[in-house]
């Protein structure tokens, strides 16, 4: 059953909230000691869940009403653990909702646990959690990262919706590793207020679901200005859930992506999917150059082991017991290490200066695209993911970002869709969108998935 | 690894990436892109008290309506 048929079932009446999330308890109860999705879930859920169906009885339910939302724990909700899969941040209690918690619980949607996550958001693989890897429920290979738990609970059936961020594709590649759908909204889009960044000029937080639907009608509750994130923009948001019909567009593939792909049985599968795609909705493909695209994972390492750096700096251990150089995972350590060097005032700022210039340059690059064509269309990855437990070098790890990372420097929105199978590892088609072209994207996104 | 080698290792990735950045032309600018959205602060407080509950619930070591912190540190 898709969101849809789910929400008219709960709204007429035939399936209660409780009896939703009682369902979704006996999963998590079975599943979640194997997969390890879950950090913590709500004791309250069921309690949650009868003051809805009230609701739906009197008719006032909202748009979510009933449903199970499960929240990365890197975002505030008011009295639940939100340790960003940290030993530092172990015992820290949300003590407030961030925006997009306060508008979901506004719309009844319940809140049914936190999930597990690369530790401070550092990681591609979900194998960087100080309280365990999460493993992947279609796959022997890791689930993906950071928004690992996020995925996996979605890819499980263990909620209906999961809130991920993707600061360099932490939610787009665990969404391609499970086989689910996908977004990384636009910088600005989403208000990130709640949000423990992990670095700040590049974070989003976005949607992970099964169906294209649910992500759409999520990105409806959550999207628009905030006075309490200044970046977010003060711009009308449509209703994406009602998809929209898109003709006479010009979908790119780009050569710059197929040299970078690693493993040419997955770019050969995305230009057959485009190529697919386009058939269906009667649009046209053309190769488009995206000069100096190669350079985007140097140009974003830099900026965020200085960001992550700079942030961290309140976890010194006072305020919540423990230091995070003295508690939190190697990636994340070195992270802040390396961001601790290169901010040195003997640099000059040259590693984050450089690095913000290359930024403009490669967001440049994409924009001029979109002044030709309506949607790019690439891999997520350039390899299929990884076994659990097989080491990878820094560098190989921070390679798997390649193609996700274009997205947040140019701060498009960008989508995944479940395209086909490698080797048994689910395989998902990334879609780049012009900044806030969300209601276009979903729309292709959808069509995409429509058989 | 030890502290020093993450160190070490951090130092050549980003000494590595940045020596791929030298390679190109790029122009650097900075300053407030959106000049007209920066943040004022809330002239009154709302009521804080639950919030100073929660707050100190988070805390590791409290006594009577303070934090205590660790004064060799400091």
């Amino acid at each position: 059953m898709n969101i849809k048929q789910k929400l008219d079932q709960i709204k007429s009446g035939k399936l209660s909230a409780v009896d939703n999330i009682k369902s979704f308890l006996d999963i998590i109860k079975k599943k979640n000691k194997d997969i390890n999705a879950f950090l913590y879930v709500n004791e309250k859920a069921l309690e949650d869940a009868k003051k809805v169906d009230e609701k739906i009885k009197k008719g006032k339910a909202g748009k979510l009403a009933g449903l199970a939302i499960a929240v990365k724990a890197v975002i505030n909700v008011k009295d639940m653990p939100i340790s960003c899969a940290s030993k530092t941040l172990e015992n820290y209690y949300g003590t407030y909702d961030a925006d997009v918690i306060e508008k979901i619980k506004k719309e009844d949607g319940i809140i049914i646990g936190i999930t597990n996550m690369d530790c401070f958001a550092c990681g591609s693989t979900g194998e960087n959690s100080m309280f365990g890897s999460t493993k992947n429920p279609k796959c022997d290979r890791v689930p993906g990262g950071s928004s690992s738990g996020s995925a996996a609970a979605v890819a499980a059936n263990m909620c209906d919706i999961a809130l991920g961020t993707d600061t360099g594709g932490s939610i787009r590649n665990p969404a391609s590793h499970c086989g689910i759908v996908g977004i990384k909204p636009s910088y600005g889009r989403v208000s990130r207020c709640g949000l423990i960044d992990l670095s700040m000029s590049l974070d989003q937080i976005g949607v992970l679901c099964n169906d294209v639907y649910g992500i759409a009608l999520m990105m409806e509750i959550i999207s628009g200005y905030s006075k309490n994130d200044p970046v977010t923009y003060d711009k009308p948001v449509t209703k994406y859930s009602n998809f929209k019909k898109i003709n006479n567009i010009t979908i790119a593939l780009s050569k710059e992506f197929e040299k970078l792909c690693q493993d040419k049985r997955i770019y050969a599968l995305i230009k057959k999917k485009a190529e697919e795609v386009a058939k269906k909705i009667n649009a046209k493909v053309q190769n488009i150059d995206l000069p100096n695209i190669d350079l985007s994972v140097q140009t974003y390492y830099p900026i965020v082991y200085v960001e992550l750096f700079s942030g961290t700096r309140k976890l010194d251990g006072r305020k919540y017991g423990k230091k995070i150089e003295e508690s939190c995972s190697e990636e994340v350590l070195r992270r802040i290490l390396g961001g601790r060097e290169i901010s040195k005032a003997e640099h000059g700022g040259r590693y984050y200066r450089k690095a913000l210039a290359a930024k403009e340059l490669i967001a440049e690059t994409i924009n001029k695209a979109f002044d030709k064509v309506d949607f790019l269309i690439l891999p997520t990855t350039p390899l299929l993911p990884n076994k659990l437990g097989e080491k990878l070098d820094p560098k190989a790890e921070y390679a798997f970002d390649a193609f996700t990372i274009p997205a947040n420097l140019a701060g498009i929105c960008a989508g995944v869709v479940p395209v086909g199978i490698i080797d048994g590892v689910p395989v998902g088609m990334q879609i780049f969108a012009k900044a806030f072209d969300e209601e276009r994207l979903l729309s292709l996104m959808e069509s995409a998935t429509q058989k | 690894m030890t502290n020093e080698e993450i160190l070490k290792q951090a130092k050549k990735i980003m000494d590595e990436f940045v020596a791929a950045l030298d390679k190109v032309k790029v122009k650097e600018k900075f300053g407030a892109q959106r000049e007209d959205q920066v943040r004022t602060p809330e002239k009154e407080c709302p009521d804080s008290t639950e919030f100073r509950k929660r707050i100190f619930k988070n805390a590791p070591k409290i006594k009577d309506d303070y934090f205590i912190m660790e004064k060799k540190e400091w």
